[in-house]
């Protein structure tokens, strides 16, 4: 343990009890392909979980669409943002990885944007259409050329906010 | 020779059932045996408390108590039976004040959803192979933020911006 004298920071090395458990050598590559094997032909229904963020996203965005305070609307801004959060967690591991790219290209936009508008309002619609579709038309996988004319109509819209309010 | 882990007991926290589902299988696939399951923050810290694990592997968002405060207790809860367990957090949040802030709070790694079973398997080697020192002064106690090499350092400040 050392001092630092200056703002009394103790630092400790606990012991390293996991390390002491499992020895060394790592996890097999063998191991490790078939876990990104399951993951990639896992068969859960993801949909109903989708539906249900989505429906949390649509709520929340009529909710701060009359939100008549400041501290209610950055309630319902959280709200939106936690749910398009978790549709970016969750999609890309249950096949839908359009999903997660359209929710994080949204994500990244609401979590840095200063103004709450209209305009913002148009774009977290514009993604809950984008993922209506992509369920809808059970678009799965990495490359799809539908999901990549969406997602380039998102980064405009993003853009033409982005330039109209100096974000 | 690999990893012995089935000797480790693994507390995986997760309130979504598909990914409760996923990481779960991944974990048995990697190896793990003893893998106890919560569904929040709040019965995470009971079997915590009880079964004392050596691993804890956290969602962020989730009700009643989520995985901020979950880890807030671990750390600092009288009742908490290890307060220096590695605690990966798990989430889709990727901004970087955010992160920070898991930071603060006591995590020991962090783990972007959705992620590869790579990812989860470099976020465990780092866990064993490079643990994190522990720092405690009157703000904080939990894994050091930064990954400290010099741990006998003494001298009156680290950084340039620090002189006066």
């Amino acid at each position: 343990m050392t001092e630092d004298k200056n703002n009394k920071a103790e630092f400790f090395t606990p012991p390293n009890i996991l390390k002491e458990k499992v020895g060394g050598g790592g996890i097999s590559e063998d191991k490790i392909q078939k876990s990104q094997a399951f993951i990639n032909n896992n068969q859960i229904d993801y949909e109903p979980y989708a539906r249900e963020y989505l429906t949390n996203v649509q709520g929340a965005l009529k909710l701060a669409e009359g939100a008549r305070s400041e501290d209610s609307l950055a309630d319902y801004m959280e709200e939106i943002t936690s749910n398009i959060m978790q549709l970016k967690a969750s999609g890309g591991m249950f096949g839908y990885q359009a999903i997660s790219r359209v929710s994080d290209i949204v994500l990244n936009f609401i979590e840095r944007a200063d103004i709450i508008n209209k305009d913002l309002y148009k774009i977290v619609q514009a993604h809950n259409i984008c993922l209506d579709m992509v369920l809808v038309k059970k678009l799965k996988g990495s490359k799809n050329p539908e999901v990549d004319i969406l997602i380039n109509e998102l980064h405009d819209a993003i853009t033409r906010y982005q330039s109209k309010y100096k974000a | 020779m690999t990893y012995k882990l089935e000797t480790v007991k693994i507390l995986l926290v997760e309130d979504m059932e598909p990914m409760l589902i996923l990481t779960r299988s991944i974990l048995d696939i990697f190896g793990f045996k003893n893998i106890l399951v919560a569904k929040s923050g709040e019965e995470a810290f009971k079997i915590y408390v009880k079964e004392n694990p050596d691993l804890i592997l956290t969602d962020w968002i989730m009700g009643p108590m989520g995985g901020m405060e979950l880890i807030d207790k671990i750390r600092k809860d009288p009742k908490s039976p290890n307060p220096y367990v590695p605690i990966i957090l798990m989430t889709g949040y990727t901004n970087r004040a955010r992160v920070e802030n898991a930071r603060d709070e006591g995590i020991t790694e962090f783990l972007a959803k959705p992620y590869t079973s790579k990812d989860l398997y470099n976020r465990i080697v780092q866990i064993i192979e490079k643990p994190r020192q522990f720092v405690k002064n009157k703000e904080f106690f939990g894994p050091d933020r930064r990954r400290r090499s010099d741990a006998d350092y003494e001298g009156e400040t680290k950084r340039g911006s620090d002189k006066k």
